[in-house]
């Protein structure tokens, strides 16, 4: 058995559903929450995925962190040490996709190596007639910095797991690099 | 000098914080620099060397990748509790290389207290913990 542990970064523009996504993704789509509550600090939630096929399992430490600016130094000082994160934005709002540009460099900072391991998220694409993002320029964005591209709905719980899945199977990987590494040492 | 920390000798790790059954904290006593201990994820990690019985430690000698600043604490107590601190340090990097870390001790000692706080890459190896010193009598 392999437990491996990960540090998970939930980043995005105040409002595009970061709170959101990660409630739906905690309680396994049981829970939405309706009314919008300012994420004023950093909220824990420990969650275990299980890497598909094979024996390791990935517990996924995320830190869902308030997007306001007049809360970034206190939450960028919490994001020391990152594993994995999500980079997230509202398909109704082209400047949330924008700033992805700013959230990014911020990770990268933080990251060990500079070596970065998430995944892009296109959240609220339920509002299909207020969409504003195509999937071309956030799939486009994702390429740029070979990250993988997600289109999700936390609010009608689609497509909610596949991000976090594919940053634990990446961890993992990571994980298996640094052993045969380790080995020929 | 001759190395005491060994499983072959007593020596057991009675505490570690990363779990992987394919690489447990044992071979950092089995006197072979090819097997290792490996974090799993997140620092602080830390881990707890126990002696059979009371030793005089001259020095303790850490060898592994990745490891960026550690601490390391003794404990003279039998049983590992009241830790007292012997260093803190930070390790100079280099990419993908074993790196061995000689510190004195120069005390009697029970149990090793050694606490990874961080890290260069998201993943340390540890191959070796060895001590050098005497029995005592
Ligand atoms: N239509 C729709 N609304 C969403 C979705 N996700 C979040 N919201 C709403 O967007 C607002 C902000 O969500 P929240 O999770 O608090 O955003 P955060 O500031 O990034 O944490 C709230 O009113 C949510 O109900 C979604 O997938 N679809
Ligand atoms: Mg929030």
């Amino acid at each position: 058995m392999t437990l491996l542990r990960a540090k998970c970064i939930i980043a995005g523009d105040d409002t595009v559903g970061k709170s959101a996504l990660t409630q739906v993704f905690h309680s396994d789509g049981t829970h939405y929450p309706k009314n919008y509550l300012m994420t004023t600090g950093i909220e824990l939630i420990v969650k275990s995925i299980t890497v598909p096929n094979t024996k390791a399992t990935v517990e996924l430490y995320i830190y869902d962190s308030g997007g306001k600016e007049m809360f970034s130094d206190h939450v960028i000082s919490n994001w020391d040490g990152i594993d994995v994160f999500l980079l997230v934005f509202d398909v109704t709002n082209p400047q949330s996709l924008i700033n992805c540009e700013k959230w990014l460099e911020r990770i990268k900072d933080k990251s060990y190596n500079n070596h970065l391991m998430g995944a892009v998220v296109a959240n609220k694409i339920d509002l299909k007639g207020r969409r504003d993002v195509d999937t071309n320029a956030g799939s486009e964005f994702a390429k740029k910095h070979n990250l993988e591209y997600f289109e999700c709905s936390a609010k009608e719980n689609l497509n909610i797991e596949e991000p976090f899945k594919a940053i634990a199977q990446s961890f993992h990987s990571h994980y298996e690099e640094c052993l045969e590494k380790f080995k020929c040492v | 000098m001759a190395n005491l920390a060994l499983s072959s000798a007593g020596v057991s790790v009675i505490l570690a914080t990363s779990s992987d059954d394919g690489f447990p904290p044992e071979n950092m006593i089995d006197g072979d620099p090819q097997t290792f201990w490996v974090t799993t994820g997140l620092y602080p990690q830390e881990f707890i060397v126990s002696f059979p019985a009371k030793v005089n430690a001259d020095t303790v000698s850490i060898q592994g990748v990745n490891i960026k600043t550690l601490e390391i604490y003794k404990g003279i107590n039998s049983k590992p509790t009241d830790f007292e601190q012997i260093c803190s340090k930070e390790i100079e990097r280099k990419e993908n290389e074993n790196v061995t870390e000689n510190i004195q001790v120069n005390s009697p000692i029970t149990h090793l207290k050694i606490i990874i706080t961080n890290g260069y890459d998201h993943f340390v190896a540890i191959s070796s913990v060895a001590v050098t010193g005497s029995a005592i009598n």
